[in-house]
């Protein structure tokens, strides 16, 4: 009789590789280039430094995602002669007008090798659109460029930026009085609209973008302002009268825009869809690093306008504790009070070189009230111009600034 | 910020003069203004007939703040231009612009209003306002009325730009090869700051994700992390490129690495991490397991300390005699698929302990494995704490002993066998006061063969028996 030995054959979950799934890297991410050091710009930040300051993040994202044309098309007609050139005709270029795209950057990738080269336009002729590069590069017909910065420094009030990010001094910076370094990071791995990203960028820096006018190009320049900070650009007194009555009218922000409880998420976890960390503040206690200032404020807007509300934000750009508190403790400043709103308008000889960001005080004392009268600042958040000869006028829409 | 900076002292307001400017292209631009006949500046005629009279409508910017720092809202205004002028290019105007033959579109075409004074005499003291785009227009018998728009264009954008396909090659978003066939759509992301400094030597890696990124070629593990590029890609001890998988069953992420022949692309292209770029070497992955569940056969009353996020804070395990157990179990689920296969090396699994003395004394301790369903011990490690109140770990490695495996005897751990089973130490003193600080536990898997494309229809193990005839 033979013997057997008894055996088990196992065959383990080897059918096929595990699934890999969504990976992640541990990464910096975008770097400045040359812009940040055009001219004689100097803010505390170099080309090749990592963008992480938020002032920098939102003047990138408007050079590299806003001022932009994507896959556009080299071609010469049939005529092309394919090799290294300094100049390329790319006709779906979207302006005709010259030097349009000077300074711009383009991008060029070279299928066949995988060369990947970025240049600076240096000329632009809009009836041909050649465009004439800072060097040789080697291209074929039917290559693609994109191009980005186009009229960065026109279209970016470069001042503005530098006063919110300055590295020395910027308000979203060290020196900005607060001692911390506001630090921004994200994954932006999804499409989305500009304005949603820029409106998350803008809301968690605690800034504002507006558009004002280059007056001596007529260029629309992007201007940010810190919204807590900003000295005096002047004092409006003297208001335009109509039936001898003075145009100023007083109001508050809307007694639904004060919250009592402040619940804050960041940190976002991209495998779990959702924020990982929390700070927290109401009247009776706080998050560690927030402390009985902010909790005082809680208890304030409860007492002086008999509310109790809950106010909760995710963010998308905070990942680091200093950054949270410091917008945290500014939310929680701002939104535990009701703001003035003030209504005024004058003449436009007077009043039509004050634009949209401006800080101002309001000197009338027959209207605005003790202790707000010439000493509290108000930033001009609207602006409208009646452009008519004879009745012409700017009207202002002012909003109390939180400091 | 401070006010505009007027290019000519202000006049009164009856000597206001808007100038409104249409830049069609590069050779056809209109220059208007709103007097009665014309100003010339600098050699240039701003016509006065042309924009009828106060048709420039109010001049509106406006942001609204009530509830944080945001964007403005894009401005609007409308002007209307007369039919019968002689103006050259804007008279008779239904004929002037798209859809008549061969003539000029003027959507989309910039248009920029200015302010001057009486006595002006340059177009430099023309003081620019704003700047508009036509977003469409309206024509009657008498006028042509065009409204105007500040740079709506942000609205219009959505971004990143680049997404994957196959249809042309742009040298960044072209990948043509099968592997990419479901990933043909997915957003080459767009990268700020840093996504790498909680994660990075860091024990417990659930709190926080890195970069998540594009897996564009699945037999080379070839990530797009960015389409364009970053300034720095981190790597591990051994100089290789890393990355990281979660594990949402578990909330940890697996790292994944390899020891030669990882590869980074960064440059203007993008930015793109190997993980096989050659060679033969396997990925394998780490993984660390925090001990947060209570098992039924744990004897100390209160562990909560042990299981909390505050690593400093601890559990007192008295002297027992190799009896009372400090007995935890993990949370969650996993699975082979997602892990990858566990390594059959002592060192590579092991249960772990974190201990003080709560005085000079060394400590004898044990930690072991019990499997409740099967209710085998694997007795487990002995060893002595010799650091007195200085931190040590005491540690069972577990990798090359089967007795508490569920599934199979003598099979390779799983992910599921390490899950199901329950993980204990002991205090083996034997006189009262001589207690154990316990700080946390966790379990750590070394050397996970994550994936192994070289390695195809792996692990068939025979076990013997008992002969039988």
């Amino acid at each position: 009789m033979p013997l057997y030995v008894k055996y088990k054959q196992e065959t383990v979950k080897n059918d096929k590789p595990p699934s890999l799934g969504s990976l992640y890297v541990p990464v910096q991410g975008k770097e400045f280039d040359t812009w940040v050091d055009a001219g004689s710009r100097d803010n505390g930040y170099d080309s090749g430094d990592l963008i992480e300051n938020p002032a920098y993040v939102i003047e990138d994202f408007l050079r590299s995602q806003i001022f932009a044309e994507f896959d556009v098309e080299i071609t010469a007609n049939g005529t092309w002669d394919s090799g290294t050139k300094t100049t390329i005709t790319c006709p779906d270029l979207l302006s005709s007008v010259d030097d349009y795209y000077n300074g711009a950057y383009v991008v060029h990738v070279r299928p066949a090798t995988g060369t990947a080269t970025q240049l600076t336009v240096s000329d632009y002729v809009g009836s041909t659109n050649v465009l004439s590069l800072s060097a040789a590069v080697t291209v074929a017909n039917g290559d693609y460029v994109y191009l980005w910065n186009i009229q960065g420094d026109n279209r970016i009030n470069i001042a503005s930026f530098d006063a919110v990010g300055n590295a020395t001094d910027g308000h979203r910076d060290d020196g900005g009085g607060t001692g911390v370094t506001w630090e921004f990071a994200r994954s932006v791995n999804a499409k989305l609209s500009s304005r949603m990203l820029l409106d998350q960028l803008l809301y968690e820096s605690h800034c504002m973008l507006v558009l004002n006018t280059d007056p001596d190009t007529g260029v629309g320049q992007y201007e940010l302002y810190a919204l807590e900070a900003g000295s005096s650009d002047g004092t409006l007194s003297t208001p335009l009268h109509r039936d001898g009555l003075p145009q100023i009218a007083v109001s508050l922000t809307d007694l639904a825009e004060v919250y009592t409880d402040f619940t804050f998420r960041y940190l976002y976890h991209y495998g779990k869809g959702s924020c990982v960390k929390t700070l927290f503040c109401n009247k009776n206690d706080s998050s560690t690093g927030i402390g009985s200032t902010y909790e005082t404020y809680c208890q304030n807007a409860i007492d002086n306008y008999k509310v109790n509300r809950k106010f909760h934000y995710e963010c998308s750009w905070i990942r680091d504790d200093d950054t949270a508190e410091e917008l945290f403790k500014l939310l929680i400043k701002m939104m535990t009070k009701q703001r003035l709103l003030i209504q005024y308008e004058g003449n436009i000889k007077d009043y039509i070189d004050y634009k949209v960001g401006n800080v101002v005080l309001v000197n009338y004392a027959d209207m605005i009230p003790t202790g707000v009268n010439n000493s509290t600042k108000f930033r001009i958040t609207q602006k409208t111009v009646v452009p008519k000869k004879k009745d012409g006028s700017v009207l202002f829409q002012l909003t109390e600034i939180v400091e | 910020m401070s006010k505009i900076t007027l290019n000519q002292t202000a006049g009164n307001d009856n000597a206001v003069i808007w100038i409104v400017k249409i830049t069609i292209d590069a050779s056809t631009v209109f220059y208007f203004s709103d007097t009665e006949d014309k100003i010339t500046l600098s050699g240039t005629d701003f016509d006065g007939k042309v924009i009828l009279k106060d048709s420039l409508q109010y001049l509106d910017q406006n942001i609204n703040i009530a509830y944080g720092g945001t964007l403005c809202s894009p401005g609007n205004t409308a002007v209307a231009i007369a039919r019968y002028n002689a103006y050259t290019g804007t008279s008779d105007f239904f004929d002037d612009f798209y859809p008549a033959t061969s003539q000029n579109y003027i959507t989309g075409r910039q248009v920029q209003i200015g302010v001057c004074w009486t006595g002006a005499t340059t177009t430099g003291e023309i003081s620019w306002l704003y700047d508009f785009y036509v977003d469409s227009y309206s024509y009657d018998w008498n006028q042509i009325s065009l409204n105007l728009y500040e740079r709506a264009i942000l609205e219009g954008v959505e971004c990143p730009y680049f997404e994957v396909q196959d249809q042309y090659d742009n040298g960044i978003s072209y990948f043509p090869t099968a592997s990419t066939k479901d990933m043909d759509g997915a957003v080459l992301p767009l990268l700020y700051g840093d996504m790498r400094a909680s994660l990075i030597g860091s024990l417990f890696q659930r709190g926080d994700t890195t970069a998540p990124t594009i897996l564009i070629d699945e037999s080379k593990v070839k990530m797009i992390v960015a389409y364009h590029e970053c300034y720095s890609v981190s790597n591990g001890a051994s100089g290789q490129y890393e990355c990281y998988k979660y594990l949402d069953g578990v909330d940890e992420h697996l790292r994944i690495r390899r020891s030669a022949n990882t590869t980074l692309s960064n440059d203007k292209k993008g930015c793109a991490v190997t993980m096989l770029d050659g060679g033969s070497a396997a990925l394998v992955g780490n993984l660390i397991l925090r001990l947060v569940l209570l098992s039924r056969d744990n004897d100390i009353s209160d562990v909560s300390n042990v299981v909390n996020d505050d690593y400093t804070d601890y559990t007192v395990l008295p002297a027992s005699s190799d009896v009372d157990e400090l007995a935890l179990r993990l949370v969650g689920e996993a699975s082979t698929s997602e892990v990858g296969y566990l390594s059959a090396t002592a060192g590579d699994c092991d249960v772990n302990f974190v201990i003080t003395s709560d005085d000079a004394n060394d400590r004898v301790w044990r930690v072991g494995i019990r499997n409740n369903v099967t209710a085998a011990t694997d007795t487990g490690t002995a060893g002595t704490h010799s650091a007195g109140t200085g931190f040590s770990t005491a540690t069972h490695p577990f990798g090359a002993t089967t007795t508490t495996q569920t599934n199979e005897v003598n099979d390779i751990w799983t992910i599921e066998d390490v899950l199901n089973n329950d993980y204990f130490i002991r205090n083996r003193e034997t006189s009262e006061g001589e207690d154990i600080r316990v700080y946390y536990g966790y379990i750590e898997l070394d050397n996970i063969d994550v994936y192994n494309p070289y390695k195809k229809g792996r692990i068939t193990r025979i076990s013997f028996g008992t002969p039988w005839m």
